[in-house]
């Protein structure tokens, strides 16, 4: 396994690397944002990558993906991919991800855990591609568990094996999913409102950036405040 | 008792408001399933949100606190407009619960129909088994029945379609019935279906309530 | 606060006879000394609501809408669940509420109310319809609460003769009142206000008892009994 982790404490932060490296971009007194990088061609069949991210009471962590990861053909063997991620009280963190790629013959496992304490904030983006261009796709199983206040939020899983199956993804190869947790959204934006305060907005596309999801994310961030963090 | 119970929470003349549902048929048409695909559509809410529904009356029936199965229910149906269509379909069964003053009755005002319907077996002494079966059997010919309004065929077709998956709900029913616990309830998702039943309440034309 | 519970009063009869037009005609008229609701049961999602909102005749909260997955006799005559809940969510919201009026979604001839549901009903036919409606009659003509004979300013241009048609109604109604009514007759309006205010007046009381019109014609039993289911 390879661990990757990331934890925010009001007295400094801890980073380990792992098939992904932290790599900090920047600090200020209350926040730090990190730049996730691929040390190797990640994803490859046997790989399991586990990040840890964990950010203490009041404090703002930001996570960026440099680029996005492309899991490659499994050769029989199943790539794992878990994230465990743990917000404080009156702690944020907001996690940038960049698309997952699933090649042809990919098959990857990833479960994403976030344990958000009362009036902490979670806002992440997860885009999952269907094959590189021309290919159909890979299989992925996502399991995620988030709690907010210690109360189930959101618990799905999403198995795409059978993709094409009617009312899954029909034809499209995108799935895309912003996450807010912690915040009630305006009642403008189109998405999912959480019985807990949360927010989900889903869209499904054929290419990676054509989702409309982008302004959601940012809005979001503004709702939570990321753009004070800095400095 | 049970055994005329659970034929009762399965037919459609139970007077619980069921001709006022579709199971995101109606949404699904609207947002671009081909009737062709019905079946497959079936299967789609066999492995999914019937599933998942069906899990959740179990458990209920098995005694859980309701609180945390509401909890538990809600977080696998991100959807506040699924879940309002639920809530409604609940009362259904908490107005028949209150007319025939069973223990049912009882529950909150936004008990959604899993929960109720769980309720409802539990009241009625119904088996796990047989109110998993109860709760996939009435979710799958909800879709078929209402398929005869949206995309009228042969009524003996869409017999056919739900004797189809037989074997597949036998073995979503043994799946979920030993479940008890609240964090056992599966929470496979259909994401399009479920984007579709999220639109519906734009939708300017619709027949059904969800 | 009332006494009793609201009346609940039925509003059924064919497509565009003018059920909507004669709710938000009753809103305007007693929403002023009367506290109302509206419950409509709509073909397609919640558009006879929405004009009933547009009308700006009621609290726009106080007009429900039920959709009845296309099946607007089932929801007011065999399973009301749907109904009974708008209804009873109604009344918890607003405690106040006297009258709550019942839109069924324009059916047939034969779609009743149950009085399970509603106190009472009022059957709407329209001149336009033609004049030999009342004549093939149906329970709701036969045996509503009352029979309203609507738009009969329209009677001249459709050829058709409204006071032969109020004529045959009270016929075929065997002395039930029947109201030939049009919005630009400040008489028959009154008729109509004073129909329902007595009405309410007499559930008030105690004194009105909820009949069924049936969905069949009255039959001898082989006892001898006549039945009008």
């Amino acid at each position: 396994m390879s661990l990757t982790r990331v934890h925010l404490r009001q007295d400094g932060q801890t980073l380990v690397a792992g098939l992904l490296a932290p790599r900090v971009l920047q600090r200020g007194p209350t926040c730090l944002e990190v730049a996730l990088v691929a040390t190797n061609a990640t994803l490859l069949g046997g790989d399991h990558v586990r990040i840890e991210l964990a950010v203490d009471a009041g404090m703002h962590l930001v996570i960026r993906d440099v680029a996005g990861t492309v899991a490659y053909h499994s050769r029989g063997r199943e790539a794992w991919w878990d994230n465990e991620i743990d917000v404080a009280e009156g702690a944020s963190l907001v996690w940038r991800a960049e698309p997952l790629v699933l090649s042809q013959g990919a098959s990857v496992r990833r479960t994403t855990h976030a344990t958000v304490a009362e009036g902490g904030r979670l806002l992440m983006r997860d885009t999952l591609v269907l094959g590189r261009s021309g290919e159909t796709g890979g299989d992925i199983v996502c399991d995620t568990e988030l709690t907010y206040a210690g109360r189930p939020a959101l618990v799905e899983r999403l198995d795409l094996a059978d993709a094409t199956l009617p009312g899954m993804l029909g034809a499209h190869r995108v799935i895309d999913t912003v996450t807010l947790l912690g915040a009630r959204p305006a009642a403008t934006t189109r998405a999912f409102r959480l019985a807990q305060p949360g927010a989900v907005a889903r869209a499904v596309g054929i290419r990676a950036h054509d989702t409309a999801l982008d302004a959601t994310f940012e809005e979001w961030a503004t709702q939570i405040g990321a753009q004070s963090w800095r400095g | 008792m049970s055994g005329i119970a659970a034929l009762l929470l399965a037919d459609a003349r139970l007077p619980a408001g069921g001709h006022t549902q579709s199971a995101g048929l109606e949404p699904a048409l609207l947002g671009g399933l081909e009737p062709t695909d019905i079946p497959g559509f079936l299967r789609t809410r066999l492995a999914t949100s019937a599933r998942v529904d069906a899990a959740t009356a179990v458990v209920t029936r098995a005694g859980a606190p309701v609180e945390q199965v509401l909890d538990a229910w809600a977080a696998r149906t991100p959807s506040e407009v699924v879940r309002a269509a639920a809530v409604e379909a609940g009362r259904g069964y908490l107005r028949l619960a209150r007319t025939l003053g069973m223990p049912t009755s009882l529950l909150p005002r936004d008990t959604p129909r899993p929960i109720a319907l769980g309720s409802l077996a539990r009241d009625l002494g119904l088996a796990a088994a047989e109110v998993a079966r109860v709760a996939i059997y009435d979710d799958l010919q909800t879709a078929c029945a209402a398929a005869l309004k949206l995309a009228p065929m042969d009524p003996a077709t869409p017999v056919g379609w739900l004797l189809a998956c037989a074997d597949p709900i036998d073995e979503a029913v043994a799946d979920v019935a030993k479940l008890t616990e609240p964090q056992q309830i599966p929470a496979t998702t259909a994401p399009l279906m479920e984007l579709w039943q999220h639109a519906h309440s734009t939708a300017t034309r619709r027949l059904f309530r969800a | 606060m009332p006494e009793t519970r609201a009346l609940r009063l039925g509003i059924a009869g064919p497509v565009g006879t003018g059920k909507s037009s004669l709710i938000a005609l009753l809103c305007r008229e007693l929403g002023g000394t009367i506290e109302l609701g509206v419950v409509t049961n709509d073909i397609y999602t919640d558009e006879d609501a929405r004009m009933l909102r547009a009308a700006g005749v009621l609290d726009p909260d106080r007009i429900r809408a039920v959709e009845t997955g296309a099946c607007p006799h089932t929801a007011i005559r065999d399973d009301i669940t749907a109904n009974a809940i708008a209804i009873e969510d109604l009344e918890s919201d607003y405690p106040a509420t006297e009258l709550v009026l019942i839109e069924s979604g324009g059916d047939n001839l034969t779609a009743t109310f149950s009085p399970a549901l509603v106190d009472a009903q009022i059957f709407v036919l329209d001149v336009a319809g033609g004049g030999d409606v009342v004549r093939k009659g149906g329970p709701g003509i036969a045996r509503a609460d009352l029979l309203v004979v609507n738009k009969t300013d329209l009677a001249p241009h459709v050829g058709v003769d409204a006071d032969r048609m109020r004529r045959e109604g009270e016929q075929a109604r065997e002395g039930r009142p029947v109201i030939a009514l049009s919005r630009n007759d400040a008489d028959s309006i009154a008729a109509l206000t004073s129909w329902v205010r007595h009405l309410l007046a007499r559930h008030r009381h105690g004194e009105h008892v909820a009949t069924d019109p049936g969905p069949m014609a009255p039959h001898f039993h082989a006892d001898g009994t006549v039945h009008a289911h």
